[in-house]
């Protein structure tokens, strides 16, 4: 095996510096990225005893980040990392996928994971380099926004430096604070932001020089060229090349499913469409390794916006005009924060105003649907935490300051608002999605996205590996698919792969696991076949729900917002959808016994057993 | 009888224009809507060959069978949906 998975463990209380390898087992078993971070997460917080008591926010909680096993070599759009804790906003499992140039000069400087522990008397930053690491000072650098606080980095260490940071968001230890790297990449999910901010850790730092070996290089060129000329064939990869995700508000909001005014509405302006946001656009970006540049440079100054970005903070809080959504997204990328819960919350807020639930008295003024300058503000004061910005800033949290009944108007789901701004009371796939996330409310751990295409049931039966119902609007056999796009989303992360060419994202006609199996052969020498691939997939997500089940987690979080289950959608083809109780318990059931879980969600004592013998191969901290 | 088009991504830009307005013969489906599109914009054949369109009209998905009523406004998009 060519691989060797380095890895530096930093306890930031101590200044102690440990670097060593990930053993090998764990690497055939968990591959990288969300995979074995997740590993690394069981291990830490047992062994910190009783995972309940260790704070979020506090020093024993560990932060990892994580590249993809192939992130930095040439398979396709190999760019992506994760960071991943405790989450300080949900209170179980964090972890966040991102993208950018980070990972892979991380790789470069001669690492693929990071832990990080303690936390340090003053602010500091990691330095990775040329196989070394340093801490240093960033008392500097302490209170910079995500741009400056990189250019300072930059030109502190040279040309070639890529950091990932905190804004003033993760500073003051907002919990839906990100972890940023470029204009916009965020590991936005769960408030890693956050955790970086608990430790005073301003930045990591890689600079990255050496190359990362590669087990039959000429093997990986021709895979490379034959996977990217596949990929460029590919209708979705061509659109969101062109458009990027921006591309998919216009569907949701012709169907009735684009999240409005805290899902009160369900459809909106057509000044959020892909055409209107690219007036505003005068290039497209990538990733490193990346085959579909989907990502916009805007012309106000930052990048983006994609398409959870225009939703969230547009549609969700009533605001139409497209400059003023780009300012928006622009605004929360510099000051660190997810923008996903951030429109979640405010749209929430909006609500409580509408409803007479808060009062300007504790708002510091009125709060209303589509007013920008508003908005604005109070996303800085949700940055800086400062008046009704500070409750705000604990995210979903912020419920123990409101009336009891507001949290009936939450949007999400193991207290992470929902990531993403589909209304999901109509493709019931979609449903089951985020309520099972392992995150909390979020597609991008299982969105089945063939639901929407109306594939012919041969079709269906070949992806998912059996006859299945083709109804997206029932009840039966969501488990299933479901399940079948967990296991491909966390190889995917694993991986370091973005999910826009991965199979089942959007096209049956991206990158499944054949395509990965002769990479990860030619990248690192490691052998699998399409079933034990799969299975890596299945121990991940056995490994994050036996994390979950320590914070306490049973099937009563396995649910959806309450408005899901008893509103039915107001308008358009999806008017009069909801779920249905009894049937989202026997979606419940089916995807339980698809994971091979019992019933009460959990995962069998013998698995169980068996993934922390695996885990036993870590050295104890 | 008249009928109005708006094409989403990535039609449009096969056609050139978001929105068209253009006759077609009494009792027509969308199915003959959508063979006089792609006789009158060759470039939509291959656009559609790989994003199949759905059809949206009042607020309703439709099917190629559905009939067309004069004055209809057809909304003809690509469904993808992800994030």
């Amino acid at each position: 095996m060519t691989y060797k998975a380095s890895l530096a463990i930093v306890d930031l209380t101590r200044g102690e510096i440990h670097i060593t390898r990930t053993p090998p087992p764990l690497v055939q078993a968990y591959l990288g990225g969300r995979g074995l971070n997740m590993a690394y997460l069981r291990h830490y917080l047992k062994a910190a005893g009783d995972p309940m008591q260790v704070d979020p926010l506090g020093p024993r909680n560990p932060l990892i980040f994580g590249a993809g096993l192939l992130t930095g070599t040439l398979a396709p759009n190999a760019a992506r990392f994760n960071v991943s804790a405790r989450s300080p906003e949900s209170g179980i499992l964090g972890d966040a996928n991102c993208g950018g140039f980070f990972a892979a000069a991380m790789r470069k400087a001669g690492f693929d994971r990071l832990v990080v522990l303690g936390r340090a008397e003053r602010p500091s930053y990691i330095l990775l380099e040329a196989g070394q690491v340093q801490i240093r000072q960033a008392d500097s650098l302490w209170g910079a926004k995500v741009v400056e606080a990189q250019e300072q980095l930059k030109a502190l260490h040279g040309p070639g430096t890529v950091s990932a940071v905190i804004g003033p968001a993760g500073e003051r230890q907002v919990r839906m604070a990100a972890v940023m790297t470029g204009k916009k990449n965020a590991a936005g999910r769960g408030g890693m932001g956050a955790v970086m901010g608990s430790k005073n850790l301003k930045a990591v730092v890689a600079r990255g020089g050496a190359a990362i070996e590669i087990a039959e290089k000429e093997a990986l060129r021709t895979l490379r060229i034959q996977q990217q000329g596949y990929l460029k064939d590919s209708k979705i990869v061509q659109v969101l090349g062109r458009v990027g995700t921006p591309l998919l508000y216009e569907v949701s909001n012709r169907m009735g499913a684009i999240r409005t005014r805290n899902s009160q509405d369900n459809f909106f302006a057509d000044t959020l469409n892909a055409e209107e946001i690219e007036k505003y656009s005068d290039k497209m970006l990538a990733c490193t390794s990346c085959v579909v540049h989907c990502r916009h440079r805007n012309t106000l100054g930052g990048e983006g916006p994609e398409y959870s970005t225009i939703g969230l903070l547009g549609a969700n809080l009533g605001i139409a005009p497209t400059d003023q959504v780009i300012m928006l997204n622009n605004l929360v990328n510099e000051l660190g924060l997810d923008a996903s819960s951030v429109g979640t919350i405010i749209g929430w807020a909006m609500e409580l105003f509408q409803r007479g639930l808060i009062d300007e008295k504790m708002v510091g003024g009125p709060l209303l649907w589509g007013d920008y300058e508003t908005t604005y503000e109070l996303i800085e004061n949700i940055a800086y935490r400062r008046g009704f910005g500070d409750i705000l800033a604990e995210s979903t949290q912020a419920a123990r300051y409101f009336p009891p009944q507001a949290k009936d108007y939450l949007i999400a789901v193991k207290d992470l608002p929902q990531s993403d701004p589909h209304d999901v009371r109509y493709f019931k796939g979609f449903a089951l999605g985020i309520a099972v996330a392992s995150r909390g409310a979020d597609h991008l751990r299982n969105r089945p996205t063939l639901e929407i295409f109306n594939l012919p049931d041969q079709v269906r039966a070949q992806i998912y590996g059996r006859p299945n119902d083709p109804d997206p609007t029932g009840y039966k056999d969501k488990g299933l698919i479901v399940a079948w796009s967990d296991d491909i989303y966390a190889i995917a992360d694993c991986l370091g792969i973005c999910k826009f060419v991965t199979h089942g994202f959007n096209s049956p006609h991206l990158l499944g696991y054949e395509h990965f199996v002769e990479l990860i052969q030619a990248a690192t020498g490691l052998q699998f076949d399409a079933q034990s691939l799969r299975n890596v997939g299945r121990l991940v997500l056995d490994t994050e729900r036996m994390i979950n089940a320590d914070f306490g987690l049973t099937r009563l979080d396995d649910t959806l917002p309450k408005r899901y289950f008893d509103e039915p959608m107001p308008a358009r083809k999806t008017k009069g959808h909801h779920i249905d109780r009894q049937g989202f318990q026997h979606m419940l059931a089916e995807y339980y016994a698809e994971r091979g879980w019992d019933r009460s969600g959990q995962v069998l004592p013998e698995r169980q057993a068996e993934v922390d013998a695996l885990l036993s191969a870590l050295p104890r901290p | 009888m008249r009928i109005h088009v708006r094409l989403a991504e990535p039609f449009w830009r096969a056609v050139g224009q978001r929105d068209l307005d253009l006759e077609i013969e009494n009792n027509a489906a969308v199915s003959d809507l959508l063979a006089l599109l792609q006789d009158r914009f060759p470039a939509l054949v291959n656009e559609m060959a790989q994003a199949q369109p759905h059809f949206f009209i009042a607020e309703q998905e439709a099917n190629p069978e559905t009939s067309l009523q004069d004055g209809a406004r057809v909304h003809i998009v690509w469904p993808v949906a992800g994030g």
